[in-house]
């Protein structure tokens, strides 16, 4: 044992003060009374002629000595020393995955990883610090650097499972960020090490620890679920997959609009597929498939797709002709393509995407538009013909531009855009942007150049850049396809408004419509299920309801066998300061004899007035 | 100087608070005796059987009986010496000691000048029946303060004396049995607090052996019976001026509640024992109250 603040012991001049307070005699006031014989017994003190009284045995007396003891020992703070797991700066990252769902450990992995995390916040002792990072597809801090249990308990005791896949890159990056690196810091993940750790192997300065949680891989999932067909011949083609290593049997249970269509038993081989197909009758709106029973992951033991009703988009171009922008769009099988000439235009409200081509309208829509080679205009920013040269991507990474190579794509002339402020550049030039998008509301773009003018409908990313664009400026409503949980959602809301959804559970969330890109985003998408986002457009008379599904379908995350080790991660091995201060660490015990003196105070005050 | 003795005695009745009002309550009570007592001729019927007029009994005669009392009509029927017993008419001595040691002196108002009321108005009570009354003080020492007196004239006396009280000493039970003059054959009241060591045992015997009916009159002050201290204390006897250190707190006070039961137990029994009467008074109960009490105990009725 040692004591942290020694000099405190001065303040054990109490106990002896105490014993002197009891020796000395007390001084008392004469009263003369017409006898004292009643008052001889027990309630005597003591009769005697000297200032000192020879010291009794009484409770009070040692509940006083024991409390001053007690308190005079807390001051000076011993403390155990005894060997320390933790050194002096540990990071713990919690895995809060999906797959720690998984309940193959009771009652599950999530559940025992903080309790392991907590038994890590019990062992903390003085001069230790920890911080708790929360391991899921957004991985964050939850407790910064700190010794306080309470706050690093509250902090697991607030922390949910989400159902998205674990960032181990992101987290271990958090952690060599964290406060308060002094080289003596310690990494510690506890998880069933089922992370995307994809990309290059992660070196870090300091020891990794793993601890897995975990012990089986069994788990048959839903990989896939799509509806396919047409109204009355409609087929959902179900994928099951097994990701363990032994053969299961399950029931696979199909609902249409919550009515049970069809349920067959299938058996899947380890590593294997099996993909049910449900004819479905009629036109449902929602389909979804069980497996029933649940296994121990049962994150992925049910999908749901949405049978989005064809959509069709009312475009209008109007040219004097052009044959490459009228076939490019009809190439898309959901826009009905009217052809009108800049003479015959006149503006109306019943057409989903304008296509200017070589004529800019005297007053712009209030749709979406795309002007294509428009003439010198003051308005939109369009100046004199310039020669552009080559053509470069303005920005990598612009989804755009995603697959489509201009570099070659030769332009004779273009309109001077440079200092056009319709919107960002997409394609860019030695002489200016070429190509501009606006986000804002109503979407629109601005090709600077005449098609006649340049090889690019010959090239092959002009039926992509076609698509790309007319899909921007005219978006479905939700995303057609299930989502996988924890992925942010954009519902377009291109002339502004609200939108209000709905979650699986019956909560709704009001989201907030971006004004710069017309784009409200979704990012609770933890929870597995459909989804119904109402939106309501501003100006637009009616209020439209569409339906996604957020399905865990992802290979990677139902593979939730536990990982022996964790790939693709390097920490250099730990020094004797990292397991421990001298490979130990102090217990206060100051708390222990704060409320053994608190104890003997109310035992003393129970005995006083029992006397009185 | 009738007169003037007159004035002293009502002025002392004042002072020992025997308003007319209680005199006149005083008035309306007699002594009785709870057995018939030796005494001289008086208003009181005796069981001794003495020469009044009043036939009684007959009984053999005995060597030493009064030649006059033989029935010589019944010698010569029965040729037998037969002595003729009347009833004797005998008067009560009422004798009361009043303790005047220092411890006495407390109290409001004091004890002794309770229990010289209480003696002046049951000496009133004697003396307005015909019987006799004296008062005698008891301290270290027992000292006569009054010839045993007769007839309601003689309460002016009484009054003056019993209103001159004053405490001081020790209080010695004993001194009674030392009495060089004991009062005649009657009632015997002991005033006292009884605050002392030892008690009244022996002075009880020497009461009763000298043929008199004791009256333990057992009288305390309020803060007696309910103390008021509290705190750190330095007690100082009155008497003995020994002191003893307490620390007053409930408890104690409770423990001396209980010491205090227990004491007049015991003086409850010894009154018992020695057949005597016990009478526990508060010196602030005032007079009335205290002679109700001798009241309930058969002291006077």
């Amino acid at each position: 044992m040692s004591f942290l603040a020694p000099l405190l012991a001065v303040f054990g001049i109490s106990v002896p003060a105490i014993i002197v307070l009891y020796i000395l005699k007390v001084r008392r006031r004469d009263v003369v009374v017409p006898s004292t014989l009643l008052w001889h017994g027990d309630a005597v003190d003591r009769q005697a002629s000297v200032p000192w009284q020879r010291i009794r045995p009484s409770w009070l007396l040692f509940l006083q000595l024991l409390a001053a003891i007690a308190l005079v020992l807390a001051l000076t703070r011993p403390a155990l020393a005894h060997p320390a797991e933790l050194g002096p700066d540990t990071v713990v990252i919690v895995d809060s995955s999906g797959p720690m769902q998984a309940t193959d450990v009771s009652p599950s992995r999530f559940a025992v990883a903080v309790v392991q995390a907590r038994a890590l916040v019990a062992q903390l002792g003085a001069g230790q610090r920890m911080t708790l990072i929360a391991m899921d597809a957004n991985p964050r801090v939850i407790a910064a650097s700190g010794g306080d249990h309470g706050v690093l308990d509250a902090a697991l005791s607030a922390l949910r499972p989400e159902a998205g896949l674990a960032d181990l890159r992101t987290a271990l990056a958090l952690a060599t960020a964290a406060p308060g690196g002094s080289g003596d810091r310690r990494v510690i993940v506890i998880s069933d090490g089922v992370v995307d750790i994809s990309g290059p192997t992660v070196s870090l300065p300091y020891p990794v620890e793993y601890r897995r949680v975990g012990v089986s891989g069994e788990n048959l999932g839903i990989s896939g679920i799509t509806v396919s067909g047409v109204d009355g011949a409609r087929v959902v083609a179900i994928n099951v997959t097994n990701y363990g290593t032994a053969r299961h049997a399950t029931t696979v249970e199909t609902r249409a609009d919550g009515h049970l269509v069809d349920a067959r038993a299938i058996d899947v081989e380890p590593g294997g597929s099996v993909e049910v197909d449900v004819a479905l009758s009629g036109s449902p709106y929602t389909v979804t498939a069980d497996l029933t029973p649940h296994d121990a992951f049962s994150l992925d033991d049910t999908a749901s797709a949405v049978v989005q009703p064809p959509r069709v988009i009312q475009a209008v171009l109007v040219t004097q002709r052009n044959i490459f922008l009228q076939e490019a769009l009809q190439l898309r099988g959901d826009i009905h393509l009217v052809i009108e000439t800049p003479a015959s235009y006149r503006p109306r409200s019943d057409v989903d995407l304008w296509i200017f081509d070589g004529f800019v309208p005297p007053a712009l829509p209030a749709q979406p538009y795309w002007l294509v080679g428009p003439p010198a205009d003051r308005t939109i920013g369009a100046g004199v013909e310039v020669r552009p040269g080559p053509l470069t991507p303005a920005s990598a990474g612009d989804p755009l531009m995603e697959g489509v190579d201009v570099g070659n794509v030769a332009v004779a002339q273009s309109r001077d855009l440079s200092t056009s402020s319709f919107g960002r550049a997409i394609i860019d030039s030695q002489a200016g942007p070429v190509l501009l998008i606006r986000d804002s509301a109503p979407r629109a773009a601005l090709l600077g150049f005449d098609l006649h003018d340049s090889d690019l409908p010959l090239s092959p990313a002009f039926p992509v850049l076609v698509e790309r664009i007319s899909e921007y400026l005219a978006p479905d409503a939700v995303p057609p396809s299930p989502v996988e949980p924890d992925a942010p959602v954009n519902i377009p809301v291109p002339g502004g408004g609200s939108v209000a959804v709905t979650h699986p559970d019956g909560t709704t969330e009001t989201l907030t419509v971006a004004a710069q890109t017309g784009d409200a985003v979704l990012t609770d998408t933890d929870e597995t299920g459909l989804y119904t986002a109402t939106i309501r457009t501003a100006g637009a008379r009616q209020v439209v309801t569409a339906r996604f599904a957020v399905d865990a379908l992802d290979a990677a995350r139902s593979a939730i066998a536990a990982r022996s080790v964790l790939t693709s991660v390097h920490g250099v091995a730990a020094s004797p300061n990292q397991k421990g201060a001298q490979g130990a660490v102090l217990d206060d015990l100051w708390p222990w004899l704060a409320v053994l003196a608190l104890a003997a105070l109310s035992a003393e005050w129970v005995v006083f007035h029992r006397g009185r | 100087m009738a007169n003037q003795a007159a004035s002293a005695g009502i002025a002392a009745a004042r002072a020992l608070g025997l308003t007319p009002e209680v005199l006149a309550l005083l008035d309306r009570m007699t002594l009785p005796s709870r057995r018939p007592v030796l005494g001289d001729a008086g208003q009181r019927r005796s069981r001794r059987t003495g020469g009044s007029v009043e036939f009684a009994d007959f009984r053999a005669y005995v060597p030493g009986d009064d030649f006059r009392r033989v029935d010589w009509n019944a010698y010569a029927r029965h040729e037998r010496l037969i002595v003729r017993l009347h009833s004797a008419d005998e008067d009560v001595t009422l004798t009361q000691w009043i303790d005047t040691s220092a411890s006495m002196a407390y109290g409001e108002p004091s004890k002794l000048r309770a229990a010289a009321s209480l003696a002046g108005a049951l000496g009133y009570v004697a003396l307005g029946t015909y019987d006799r009354a004296c008062v005698a003080t008891f301290a270290s020492e027992a000292r006569m303060l009054t010839p045993r007196l007769r007839g309601r004239s003689a309460t002016h006396r009484l009054w003056v004396a019993l209103a001159g009280l004053d405490g001081s000493g020790r209080t010695d039970f004993s001194a009674i049995g030392r009495a060089p003059t004991r009062s005649a054959p009657g009632i015997a009241l002991v005033i006292s607090d009884f605050l002392s060591h030892p008690g009244p045992d022996a002075a009880l015997a020497a009461l009763r052996g000298a043929g008199q009916e004791p009256v333990l009159v057992r009288l305390l002050s309020r803060r007696e019976v309910d103390p008021d201290l509290r705190g750190d204390l330095r007690l100082v006897d009155a008497e003995t001026h020994a002191a003893v250190e307490v620390t007053v707190t409930p408890a104690t006070l409770a423990a001396y509640g209980r010491r205090l039961a227990d004491r007049t137990d015991a003086l409850r029994s010894l009154a018992a024992r020695h057949r005597a009467r016990f009478v526990d008074l508060v010196s602030d109960a005032g007079i009335v109250e205290s002679v109700r009490a001798c009241r309930t105990v058969g002291i006077v009725r």
